[in-house]
């Protein structure tokens, strides 16, 4: 250690003082050879004959000088920068070849740095708060769903998800009595807090109203993250008490947004669903909740929800379950330890007591999944999209390397000569190779840099698109950190690396005396076998390999753009166009009563009656939005099943256009006797009488929704088959109800482009009531947009890194033939002196492209033809092994790939044998 | 003018080390002292010492300072560090031990 005292001044001096330290070595050499001279002259020479003979003695004084800088290693250094400003002056000479390997480099660095600083946002980055690592969610098993009166399941909890509309029984929501045992671990937890999504608040500020997202937090809940307000205070645990004041947090967001960040905030009273809370704190800037995929904009106190919600959960049943638990571990607790401790308290708690929930052998079982980079709800939806995008830009990636190597072969290839002449006058091999690597990196670096740039670019527009059409504000920050940085000077790296290892190693031992001698010999055996030389093997087989890898890009791209295609052309059922649909939550306003009763067929009126505007409609939820309802129908006689149920409106099936098949849609009798006539009425769909009637006549038939009363519901009517809650659900048997008064979706069909109608609209319903907020007010094709939202991500991007992929292999392509025909003008030449046609020369270029890109094709197929079934899940509607699409594809290839090899192929037809054949 | 095989180099950096031991010596002076005590029989190449020392010197056993000679003349004293001391105490024991092993192996027949 004590070494490097000595040690590190000196290799800073052999670098930064070289004049200093070159004089000092030949002031110590000359004093040396002086006393050398004193000594002969004192034993009796001439000044001459001594000096001579010390000379002789000492050996060669600049061999001496040049072994002793060895001793100091400066040489590899000066070395290193010899090499990097010969690199810069060959660049700078060949500047086409320089600006395709950077932008070849640079778009595939920056795709990956994009996509990696997506996953990076939504996966790798843990969560703004004190230890993330410590932080644990709860989240309960069994074999059996438990008996539960009432129960929420949380997005965000870390289930599998299995597509199923019937989940497995497991989940992250618990009672607050669980919630208060488990609280009493505080032996293995330091803090244990409860949360509680709620839907979107209804808020008014100054008499504006609009709408946030927020969660009930317990009040253990801030200090247990260990975070800072930014202004005023957090909640606190008196502030989640029965008869505490209203107190509400707002996130820095909302904070900027709403109120300019302006610190007299505090103290504020805002309303929320009409109650009055006081602003009593900003949370931190990058804290948005502890679930990604919604920024939230306020933290209300748990106690305070009986205030803000009509079905509020009752806090002492223990059949209830409607908290998230999470908890911060004791530093040094196990987790195995924790899981053990609190399965014990579950267990306890659920199979005790007068009615217990689970018996003991269903196996109610606690895992303790860490939510150090937050809640699932991101990851679950975008985890495997975000690989398989990872993984098609590796491909496009490695497809640049080997363009580029490719590129630098063709070059190397034609600077022979120098390397020749460079080891003739006494370049080691290694001396060559790290010339060669050096240029390469300085490429890498380059396109490095570039790549930054495009990736900073792509992954803010990715942002933008992921947050313009995922359900709720998003807190996806994408800014490039150290791990994204780390990500992009590694790749940088090891592409310069990969691509200019090939190239360097067969330059460096190529021989020297032919090179020396002029180009490769003319009429060679070599030649004669036609234009498939072993010497570009590796030109060849870096050709064909990005063919391959760009098959296997444009066979997924195809796929996933054709699952895009199937989807967006579905038949739903209804017409999805002209359609403009909005959300209503009155009750959130105060409406009661006759008030909440008047106000949709009130507000139906006012719109149907605005200027194109042809009808309206509404419902309790819209359609395909992604949420649904479903519950047990009882035919009398038989076992029950299960239906997906929608309440609707007058005028719903007119204005969704969804035919009727027989029997009657709804009249104003059916809402108005809805509450009070003992039989009530119920359309449903061909589905529904396919499946329980088995295609007889429904109408007329009687239903019951309770096993235990004789039949209420009578069927009047049967409708067609709609997708419901997502494209990819296949059409269940569905009930439509008359629907009670309440919140729900307004659906306004239009005549004219319905974007147009918004501002109309919007004033239609502020001249009822200005402080009715309109929630997700978008067109219907919008709503299916965000409902195909992760498929277009997918389509759009993969898609575009397919044709990337396809223009980066056609340069190469185009690069390999171009130097082929280049180097072969003799031979051309003597062809054509000797009577080959054009047609001939052409036909010879053609086929040598032909035969890389069919071997590649070959290649590519068969990768795909083994990776495309691992793309099942992201499908739709087209089988991963598609024949149209490997046909289409290879088409494709075939058409583009074929123009690039013309263009060499045209350029070797021109070649004039006179010109061609005076070289020699 | 060949490098200087394992051996010979090894045993030249014992020797200067050794040397400048005693005392800080420039270049010339170390040769000289080898020369002298070895009873001439030790002749250290040229050619050969000054890398030697550069390189110990680069390797943080030894430390060099510009001084003034006998004459009142500049040269460049080299002196042991504490690391390079600790250094020939461990090359003179392997040194010892393995002509002790030379030894006993030549004294064999």
């Amino acid at each position: 250690m004590m070494r490097w005292f000595y040690k590190l001044p000196l290799r800073l001096r052999s670098l930064f003082r070289k004049a200093r330290l070159e004089k000092e070595l030949a002031d110590e050499l000359h004093f040396h050879l002086e006393k050398l001279i004193e000594g002969k002259a004192a034993r009796g020479m001439t000044p001459e004959e001594a000096r001579y003979s010390a000379l002789c003695e000492l050996g060669g004084v600049e061999q001496i000088k040049e072994e002793c800088r060895d001793m100091r290693r400066v040489n590899y250094t000066e070395n290193f920068m010899q090499d990097v400003r010969y690199g810069l002056r060959q660049l700078r000479h060949n500047p086409g070849f320089t600006a395709v390997a950077i932008v070849t480099l640079g778009l595939g660095i920056g795709a990956n740095t994009a996509i990696f600083s997506l996953i990076n946002a939504v996966m790798l980055r843990p969560l703004p708060v004190r230890d993330p690592q410590q932080l644990v969610v709860l989240k309960w098993s069994a074999r059996q769903w438990p008996k539960l009166n009432g129960g929420d399941s949380w997005s965000g909890c870390p289930i599998k998800a299995t597509g199923l509309k019937e989940p497995a029984p497991e989940g992250c929501s618990f009672s607050y009595p669980m919630f208060e045992q488990v609280r009493g671990q505080n032996n293995i937890f330091s803090a244990v807090f409860a949360l509680v999504p709620s839907p979107q608040f209804g808020v008014s500020i100054d008499g504006h109203a609009g709408f946030a997202n927020g969660e009930y937090v317990s009040g253990e809940f801030f200090r247990a993250l260990g975070l800072r307000a930014s202004a005023g205070r957090l909640l606190g645990p008196p502030d989640d008490s029965a008869n505490a004041p209203l107190a509400v947090v707002l996130s820095h967001s909302y904070w900027e947004r709403q109120f300019g960040g302006a610190p007299s905030v505090i103290g504020k009273v805002i309303t929320i669903n009409n109650v009055p809370f006081t602003v009593i704190g900003v949370g931190p800037p990058e804290f948005f909740g502890l679930d990604l995929g919604i920024a939230q904009d306020l933290w209300l106190p748990l106690s305070t929800q009986p205030r803000l919600v009509r079905y509020f959960r009752k806090t002492e049943d223990p059949a209830s379950w409607w908290l998230m638990i999470g908890a911060r571990l004791k530093p040094g607790v196990e987790d195995a330890q924790a899981q053990a401790a609190t399965e014990v308290v579950f267990r306890r708690g659920v199979t005790s007591g007068p009615s217990p929930l689970l018996k003991p052998e269903d196996a109610p079982h606690i895992e303790l999944p860490h939510i150090g980079r937050g809640l699932a709800t991101l990851r679950k939806n975008f985890g495997d999209p975000l690989f398989l995008l990872m993984a098609a830009v590796a491909l496009v990636l490695l497809i640049a390397c080997a363009n580029v190597a490719s590129l630098m072969l063709a070059r190397t290839a034609a600077r022979q000569k120098e390397f020749a002449v460079r080891s003739a006058l006494g370049a080691e091999f290694s001396r060559i190779f790290r010339q060669l690597l050096t240029e390469s990196l300085m490429l890498a670096a380059a396109g490095g840099l570039l790549g930054v740039v495009l990736a900073w670019l792509g992954s803010r527009s990715l942002a933008g698109f992921l947050a313009a059409n995922w359900f709720a504000s998003l807190a996806v920050d994408v800014h490039p950190d150290l791990r994204v940085l780390a990500f992009t000077v590694a790749i940088a790296a090891l592409t310069g690396i990969i691509f200019g290892l090939a190239p360097a190693a067969r330059s460096a031992r190529s021989a020297v005396a032919p090179a020396l001698k002029g180009s490769a010999p003319l009429l060679s055996a070599e030649v004669n076998k036609g234009w498939n030389p072993r010497r570009s093997g590796l030109g060849n087989a870096l050709v064909v390999t990005q063919v391959a890898l760009s098959i296997l890009v444009l066979m997924g791209a195809s796929l996933l753009v054709r699952t895009l295609i199937v989807l967006a052309t579905m038949n739903v059922g209804f017409d999805a166009h002209n359609l403009i649909i909005f959300s209503v939550e009155p009750e959130l306003n105060g409406y009661q009563g006759e008030r909440l009763a008047g106000l949709f067929p009130e507000l139906q009126r006012r719109l149907g009656v605005l200027p194109g505007v042809s009808s309206v409609g509404y419902s309790a939820g819209p359609l395909l939005a992604g949420g649904y309802s479903a519950r047990d129908v009882y035919f009398p006689g038989q076992s029950g099943e299960q239906a997906d149920v929608l309440d609707v409106g007058p005028h719903f099936f007119e204005t969704m256009r969804i035919p009727l098949v027989s029997g009657r849609t709804y009249d104003a009798q059916d809402f108005n006797s809805a509450s009070t006539k003992k039989m009530k009425v119920a359309i449903v769909n061909q589905s529904f009488v396919r499946r329980f009637y088995k295609g007889r006549n429904a109408v007329g038939q009687l239903i019951c929704l309770d096993d235990k009363k004789p039949p209420d519901v009578e069927i009047v009517g049967v409708v067609g088959d709609t997708k419901y809650n997502e494209l990819r659900q296949g059409i269940e048997p569905t009930m439509y109800f008359p629907m009670q008064p309440g919140g729900g979706t307004f659906e306004v069909r239009t005549a004219l482009d319905p974007k147009i109608l918004i501002p109309s609209i919007r004033a239609a319903v502020r001249s009822l009531d200005s402080n009715l907020p309109l929630a997700r007010l978008m067109t219907q094709s919008e709503q299916i947009d965000q409902d195909m939202f992760q498929e277009r991500l997918v389509a759009w991007l993969s898609g575009a890194f397919a044709l990337l992929a396809l223009v980066v292999a056609c340069i190469g392509l185009y690069g390999l033939l171009a130097f082929e025909v280049t180097q072969r003008r003799h031979e051309v030449g003597v062809r054509m002196a000797l009577g080959a046609s054009p047609r001939q020369v052409l036909g010879l270029v053609l086929g040598r492209g032909v035969r890389l890109v069919a071997v590649g094709a070959v290649l590519g197929i068969a990768a795909s033809l083994g990776l495309t079934p691992y793309l099942q899940s992201l499908l739709y509607g087209v089988r991963p092994i598609d024949p149209l699409a490997f046909a289409a594809v290879t088409v494709l290839l075939l058409i583009v790939t074929m123009g690039a090899c013309y263009v060499p192929a045209r350029r070797a037809t021109k070649v004039d044998p006179l010109v061609a054949l005076r070289y020699e | 003018m060949g490098k200087p095989t394992d051996l010979v180099q090894g045993t030249l950096d014992l020797l200067i080390l050794k040397t400048v031991a005693l005392e800080p010596m420039h270049g010339w002076g170390i040769a000289r002292r080898i020369r002298q005590v070895s009873k001439e029989v030790l002749r250290v190449n040229q050619g050969a010492l000054y890398p030697a020392l550069h390189r110990l010197e680069q390797s943080g056993w030894i430390k060099a300072k510009w001084c003034e000679s006998e004459n009142n003349r500049q040269a460049k004293y080299y002196s042991l560090t504490p690391a390079g001391r600790r250094y020939l105490e461990q090359e003179e024991t392997n040194w010892k031990r393995l002509s002790a092993a030379i030894g006993l192996v030549l004294e064999m027949s």
